[in-house]
């Protein structure tokens, strides 16, 4: 592969891998939880014996703060779909496919250029176990541990008119990628708080290997409506506002570490929640509040999300 | 003329046989409905909709339940069972217990 890109050796395609390795591609857009709970991460709520859970997604993630010279306007469209299954009433499986459209536009020696690719992404494969489970009457506190697998389902070999896309433009990374962490929740009947960490180690593929990353999220939900439980099982709505800290370390190319990439983001995301016995709808904006990225790296402007989730 | 008296005696006696068959199914489609049989779980560790989905899912399937009601403020699961169904508890708390939540007492409710 290093031969490969040797090859191109066109100062146009060279120049895009900087910018683009300058940019830094730090991936916010986890989606492995599919019970109500808060929307950008895990929760600790139980997937019942027998039932299976679908999730739909849209995030819409924008770049163009730039520190660089090359004016980057990055945009991410990512549209997950996630399985969950509740093996026992303590074991539950989980399995995350995404559709990626990936969009890089920057300015170059050569003018400006556009990169990128859409499809299928890496899929993720987790598994959870509730070790702690603390239920009394309108209230539930649980603890769940997990681990998981990210698998390399995602094309990492796209080329286009100027050559190979960057590692981070293509739609896979080429490496398994282990993934651990723990959530906890305690949800009453007027509101829910979760938390959770997950540390995922990024190996390599393609002579690039993309910065570990670890991750600190919280999540407050409060029941806006109904103000008062009536009888049988009423619809709730809530108002939601989650904290995602994200660490993430610096990107190697061929054995050497991109002093543009990595660092550390911290977001802040109002959304709403609609709740069903059936059905979630939800919507999410994630704010950055703090982006202390290294060097160039560019840094988001916001992440969108929208989307729902079905139990059967 | 005879003929056509036997063919009329013999249409009122079906008839009349008809009416009273109706009747009778009628008499037990009311003593039925009369007679609802209803166990309440109390439940806890639900306390949001869309967790009730599982634990009503994982009740219904038990042989001989007809209906499943979560009043979740309550924390009560009312049990509505088919006409001369059983459930055992034992069954219930294992139902509670894999939607993922903790059974508490179990009361009847039609008992004398």
């Amino acid at each position: 592969m290093s031969t490969r890109l040797k090859s191109r050796g066109c100062a146009v395609w060279a120049g895009s891998v900087v910018a683009w390795l300058a940019g830094g591609a730090i991936v916010i857009a986890d989606l492995d939880r599919v019970e109500a709970g808060p929307i950008t991460f895990n929760s600790a709520l139980p997937v019942p014996q027998g039932v299976f859970i679908f999730r739909g997604q849209a995030i819409l993630s924008r770049s163009t703060d730039d520190s660089s010279t090359m004016d980057r306007d990055r945009k991410v469209l990512t549209i997950p779909a996630v399985f969950a299954y509740g093996v026992t009433r303590d074991f539950a499986v989980f399995g995350i496919v995404p559709y990626h459209e990936k969009r890089l536009e920057l300015t170059t020696s050569s003018g400006r250029v556009r990169r990128g690719d859409s499809g299928v992404g890496d899929s993720t494969f987790l598994v959870r176990y509730t070790l702690l489970a603390i239920d009394r009457l309108g209230d539930t506190r649980r603890f769940a541990p997990f681990v998981g697998l990210k698998a390399p389902t995602g094309d990492d070999d796209q080329v286009d008119g100027l050559g190979r896309l960057p590692q981070p433009l293509q739609l896979g990374s080429g490496s398994w990628d282990p993934i651990a962490g723990t959530s906890f929740t305690w949800q009453t009947f007027d509101w829910e708080f979760d938390a959770a960490v997950q540390y995922r180690v990024n190996t390599e593929a393609n002579n690039f290997e993309f910065g570990d990353q670890a991750r600190a999220d919280a999540s407050f939900q409060y029941r806006l409506w109904p103000p008062t439980l009536g009888s049988g099982v009423p619809t709730f709505f809530y108002g939601v506002i989650e904290s995602n800290l994200v660490y993430a370390g610096k990107n190697t190319v061929e054995g050497v570490s991109d002093p543009n990439s990595g660092g550390i983001t911290w977001l802040l995301a109002p959304g709403l929640q609609y709740v069903t016995r059936r059905v979630v709808l939800e919507a999410i904006v994630q704010i950055p509040v703090v982006q202390d990225l290294n060097g160039t790296a560019l840094e988001r402007d916001y992440i969108v999300r929208g989307g729902f989730r079905v139990n059967f | 003329m005879m003929a056509i008296y036997r063919v009329g005696i013999v249409g009122i006696w079906v008839l009349a046989l008809g009416m009273v068959q109706m009747a009778a199914v009628s008499a037990g489609r009311s003593s039925t409905e009369e007679t609802p049989r209803h166990i309440i779980i109390r439940v806890d560790g639900a306390s949001c909709p869309f967790c009730a989905f599982g634990l009503e899912k994982r009740i219904g399937r038990l042989d001989g339940v007809a209906n499943v009601r979560l009043e979740m403020k309550e924390g009560k699961v009312i049990v509505t069972l088919e006409e001369g169904a059983t459930v055992s508890e034992e069954a219930l708390r294992r139902a509670v217990d894999e939607a993922g939540f903790t059974p508490r007492e179990i009361v009847y409710p039609d008992s004398p």
